[in-house]
């Protein structure tokens, strides 16, 4: 795995990021009430998936709706989004990113080698761990948020709980 | 005989027929249920741990982890029929694996059709993983059926055990209800056959209870009856006739005979009175043949005349014709022979007559009474010795100490005895002591037995006797209706008649009861004895003067390790060689004394286990089994000490051993007490040489720094200080000093205890110290506290340095504050000082009690305080506490025994002294 370029560690991570549709569950009050509205991935800054991510969801159904992907420059563009990929360039406006998302039930996907995302408030992080994907989450955001992640999900992960400041 | 198996042999199969059928279609539907059931139970079980695990595994493939895929699969060791396990992720590929260690590594490298298949013992089962409705891959599971299948075919050999056991079973009861039918059938026919065979009508069909057997039985034997009493009758008529002629014509011999042999003389004479015949005896007496007598006057051939008056007496013929009556000779008659010679008689005559009673002949009997006369006289003498004879038997038999039983029938109805007999039987003479006798008149008391069987009366030995048996030797056991028995042994013997037949029996019985108890006992005895000998847990023998063995029990048998059958007859040199000349020694010690040797102990090696040094404890002793007393033999009584001595041996090399490290011991504590001694020496010298060698130049330092300040005329500032530093140092120098010999005093002296006061103790240290008094520091006392068992001494020297150190550890800027309370726990009394002071981190809480242990540079000390507290309260028997944490002050707590009798404590002692040191 270590050899494989970086474009297939993103193909790894586009799969996975769509796989988490299915292990976590939003509250009913983050869907519109028409059932063919659809189910939104967001990705707030540079988008490193390409078109890959959305091939892989385009005949897809995520909680029996179609799902689109979005690409937001700024986070007050992104509300309402299910699923929000933070970009590593976002790092640096993370912490008003996340505070703006608080209490909203959207899940927040980032990336980073140490634990600094999920510290500070973000619900899942990307851990590329000699070529490996892995898995921090904070459940304590996911779940002031109003989600839920399957304990399925949960076993796999590392827990990390919000640095207390 | 054909007849005879076919229909045994019929019903035999029909039985086993039916039952191998019914049990046979049992057992297949039983196997087919028992596979269908398995089956089914395994599908089910394999189809909910494939559930599971697909349900468990859907976020690894969601997620990619195969690490958690490996070990979840790898759970499945604790299944032992799944044999192989594998993850396909959604693209088919293979993500993850398990195999039991011995399974095929086949894996398909791609999912096949979801579902459960079986083939050839393997259940293979594809299971979609699903999650949120959406497939994320495939779980795949190979189960073993073999075990399943190993089940099946125990249970289906198990059914044909039963099948087979059920026949056998089937087999022996046909036999056996077969032979209810089939045997009186049977029966019937062989009775038939030997009927027309042998014409024997006398033979029936045994009877039959119920149904046609029955009908049949009976009509055949009642037909039988019929034709037996035809039979009967016929046979009887014939016989009867055939009868009646032989007795006829015995009756005309018998008269023949009896005429001619008669002893008497006898002359028949027919009406008229003229001779018809004579017999031998007649024709002897008269001299008279028949022949020349016949049809001549009688009184011509008879004649005879009165013995006294020689007068011819009356014609007796004559008298009966005329009286038609039997006539008695007159006595004293003489006979006239034909030749003239007379003989004496004796006569009668009776009257022949015809059916019709007219007489047709006198018939005349007489007898030589010569002859007669003599033979009364004799017959006079021989009935008085006779009766002697009785008298003396009767004395005979009273006399004799044994039971005579006499009978004088055959059939013994009466039997009379001697008064010992009826003393046995414990009956008295009226009394008939016989067991055959008519009902009523047996006697009820007692019954007889042989080797403990009842006998019948006529198995008793009169009885048998009195049959002609001659009864030898006979034992028997009396035993009366109150359960004693008296036993007996003795003979019978028939008694004849002087014809020689037998008509009666004699009996004579002695009285063996105490000698059949004193065998019994001794049997009891001597099995006893043998029982003894063979369960005994020590060895015994018996042998004979050349030391042959005679008997040998199962113990020592075993010891010599060879049967004890193997033993008699042998020499002991032959069995056990190595013992042989100690036993020698011992049997000719014997010999010569006539003593028993008693413990003695032999070695050497068994038959069993040759080479192994065994030991055994033998007793001899000599047996006199002859009259004279002389030693016919040795018994031996052995018992192996083997282990015993083995231990003793082993003891002792204990015993040497200890005692030399005992002594070892003993010189290394000598030489350590003593070398302890040497250094204890020079400590003591050294603490003499800090007291008066070290202090004097401090003084000096003292003095000549403060002479330096007063008496070289005004010096700078510089000089000032340093004096003063001088000063200070060599003050710290000689508290040290000080300190250390506190602590070498507390270490060395001895402490006597004492009820000590300790709330007086502690306010007269706090008096004492300015240190602890306010403003510079606040000690508050809560409570009582109670006194304690110590040395006054070293306590105030305690609680001084403990309150010292209180105050002196503290943060800048803070008045010191010092709880002090106490509390009784038990028999020990705790006391507790808490300060607010700078705390001790936990690691040091043991270190601070090592000497010359300073936690804080900042703070000045010597690092002995504690050192002696700890040393002085462990000395006075207590303990020393400390609870503290950095920042949030210390407590330090002395235990110590209480008070336990209470003596009124004394008035607090003036402590102030002992506290300034």
């Amino acid at each position: 795995m270590a050899a494989q370029p970086a474009a297939r560690e993103y193909d790894v991570k586009a799969a996975l990021l769509f796989n988490f549709c299915h292990f976590v569950e939003w509250p009913p009050h983050a869907f519109a009430a028409d059932s063919n509205a659809p189910f939104v991935i967001g990705i707030l800054g540079t988008d490193p998936f390409g078109p890959f991510l959305a091939e892989l969801v385009k005949s897809e159904r995520a909680h029996n709706r179609p799902i689109e992907v979005r690409r937001f420059a700024t986070i007050e563009e992104a509300a309402g989004t299910h699923l929000l990929f933070i970009g590593q360039a976002e790092q640096a406006r993370l912490n008003s990113i996340l505070t703006s998302l608080k209490n909203k039930p959207t899940l927040t996907v980032g990336e980073a080698a140490d634990r600094s995302f999920v510290r500070q408030g973000g619900m899942i992080a990307f851990v590329t761990d000699r070529g490996n994907v892995k898995l921090r989450i904070n459940p304590e955001a996911a779940r002031s948020a109003g989600l839920v992640i399957n304990s399925k999900l949960l076993r796999l992960a590392e827990i990390v709980s919000t640095e207390n400041r | 005989m054909s007849s005879r198996d076919s229909i045994r042999s019929k019903l035999q199969r029909a039985i086993v027929f039916t039952t191998a059928a019914v049990l046979g279609l049992t057992c297949a539907v039983f196997i087919v249920f028992e596979w269908r059931g398995l089956l089914a139970a395994e599908t089910r079980a394999a189809l909910n741990i494939a559930r599971l695990a697909a349900d468990a595994s859907s976020g690894m493939l969601a997620f990619r982890n195969q690490a958690e895929a490996t070990k979840l699969l790898s759970a499945f060791q604790s299944e032992p029929d799944v044999r192989t396990a594998a993850l396909y992720d959604a693209t088919g590929k293979l993500f993850a694996e398990y195999h039991v260690a011995d399974a095929d590594r086949a894996t398909p490298t791609v999912p096949q059709n979801d579902g459960l298949r079986i083939a050839d013992q393997r259940l293979v089962l594809f299971q979609p993983v699903i999650e949120d409705g959406k497939r994320f891959g495939t779980l795949y599971l190979k189960f073993d059926l073999r075990d399943m299948y190993a089940r099946l075919w125990r249970y289906g050999s198990t059914a044909i055990l039963i099948f087979l056991g059920a026949l056998a079973g089937a087999f022996a009861i046909g036999h056996v209800l077969q032979k209810k039918i089939a045997g009186p059938i049977l029966s019937l026919a062989r009775i038939a056959q030997s009927i027309s065979r042998e014409r024997d009508y006398g033979a029936r069909a045994e009877r039959m209870r119920g149904g046609e057997l029955e009908v049949l039985t009976t009509a055949f034997n009642q037909m039988l009856d019929t034709i037996q009493e035809q039979q009967g009758r016929l046979r009887t008529e014939l016989a009867e006739r055939e009868r009646a002629q032989k007795a006829e014509a015995r009756e005309r011999q018998l008269l023949a005979t009896t005429l001619a042999s008669i002893g008497d003389g006898v002359i028949v004479a027919d009406a008229r009175g003229c001779v018809a015949s004579l017999n031998a005896e007649a024709e002897r007496l008269t001299g008279w043949n028949s022949a020349d007598a016949a049809g001549r006057p009688l009184p011509e051939i008879f004649r005879i005349i009165n013995e006294a008056s020689r007068q011819p007496a009356e014609n007796p013929v004559e008298k009966v014709l005329r009286l038609g009556a039997i006539v008695g000779l007159a006595n004293h008659t003489i006979l006239i022979r034909r030749d003239g010679s007379e003989i004496p008689i004796d006569d009668s005559a009776a009257p022949i007559r015809q059916a019709g009673g007219a007489i047709n002949g006198v018939v005349l009997v007489f007898r030589d009474f010569t002859e007669r006369k003599h033979a009364e006289q004799v017959m006079q003498e021989s009935a008085t010795r006779d009766r002697a004879r009785a008298a003396e038997l009767q004395a005979i038999m009273e006399a004799v100490p044994a039971a005579i039983w006499i009978s004088r029938d055959r059939d013994c109805r009466v039997i009379t005895g001697n008064r010992a007999s009826f003393e046995l039987l414990r009956l008295s003479p009226p009394e008939n002591p016989s067991l055959s006798a008519p009902e009523g008149e047996r006697p009820a008391n007692f019954e007889v037995r042989c080797n403990g069987r009842l006998l019948r009366p006529d198995e008793l030995p009169v009885q048998r006797a009195a049959r002609g048996e001659e009864v030898r030797d006979l034992e028997e056991e009396i035993r009366f209706s109150d359960g004693a028995s008296r036993y007996m042994i003795g003979n019978a013997t028939p008694l004849r008649d002087e014809h020689g037949e037998v008509c009666g029996a004699v009996a004579a019985f002695v009285d063996i009861t105490e000698r059949k108890r004193a065998e019994e006992d001794l049997r009891r005895a001597h099995t006893l004895l043998e029982t003894l000998l063979k369960t005994a847990p020590v060895g015994f023998a018996y042998l004979d003067r050349e030391l042959r063995f005679v008997t040998i029990n199962t113990r020592l048998a075993e010891m010599n390790g060879l049967p004890a059958a193997s033993h008699i007859g042998k020499f002991v040199s032959e069995i056990v060689p190595t013992l042989a000349p100690a036993v020698h020694t011992v049997t000719t010690n014997i010999l010569a004394t006539g003593e028993p040797v008693k413990d003695h102990e032999f070695e050497g090696d068994t038959p069993l286990a040759p080479g192994v040094q065994r030991f055994w404890n033998e007793s001899w002793f000599p047996v006199r089994d002859d009259p004279a007393g002389a030693i016919t033999g040795f018994g031996v009584v052995v018992e192996e000490i083997t282990e015993r001595k083995q231990a003793e041996v082993a003891l002792r090399e204990a015993h040497a051993q200890l005692a030399s490290r005992a002594v070892h011991l003993e010189k290394l504590v000598n030489e350590r007490t003593a070398k302890l001694q040497e250094t204890i020496g020079d400590l003591e010298t050294f603490s003499y040489s800090i007291v008066h060698d070290l202090r004097a130049p401090l003084r000096a330092m003292q003095n000549f720094a403060r002479l330096l300040v007063e008496e070289c005329g005004p010096v700078n500032e510089t000089a000032q200080d340093y004096a003063n530093r001088i000063t200070t140092a060599a003050e710290r120098m000689d508290r040290l000093i000080q300190e250390v010999l506190n602590y070498s005093r507390v270490a060395r002296a001895e402490l006597p205890l004492a009820p000590v006061n300790t709330a007086a103790l502690v306010r007269s240290i706090v008096e004492t110290y300015p240190a602890l008094q306010p403003p510079r520091a606040q000690v508050e006392l809560n409570g009582n506290l109670p006194p304690v068992h110590a040395n006054e001494a070293a306590l105030t020297q305690c609680i001084s340095n403990l309150l010292g150190n209180a105050v002196k550890f503290i943060a800048p800027g803070v008045t010191p504050h010092v709880r002090v309370w106490g509390e009784t726990v038990g028999h020990r009394v705790r006391l507790h000082f808490q300060d607010n002071g700078i705390g001790i981190e936990r690691e040091a809480h043991e270190k601070i009690f090592q000497m010359f242990q300073r936690l804080s540079k900042r703070y000045e000390g010597t690092g002995i305080g504690l050192t002696i507290v700890k040393k002085a309260i462990e000395k006075m028997g207590g303990t020393v506490g400390l609870e503290s944490e950095p920042g949030k002050g210390s407590t330090f707590s002395l235990e110590l025994d209480s008070v336990r009798v209470s003596p009124p404590i004394a008035a607090a002692p003036d402590s102030s002294n002992t506290a300034a040191s």
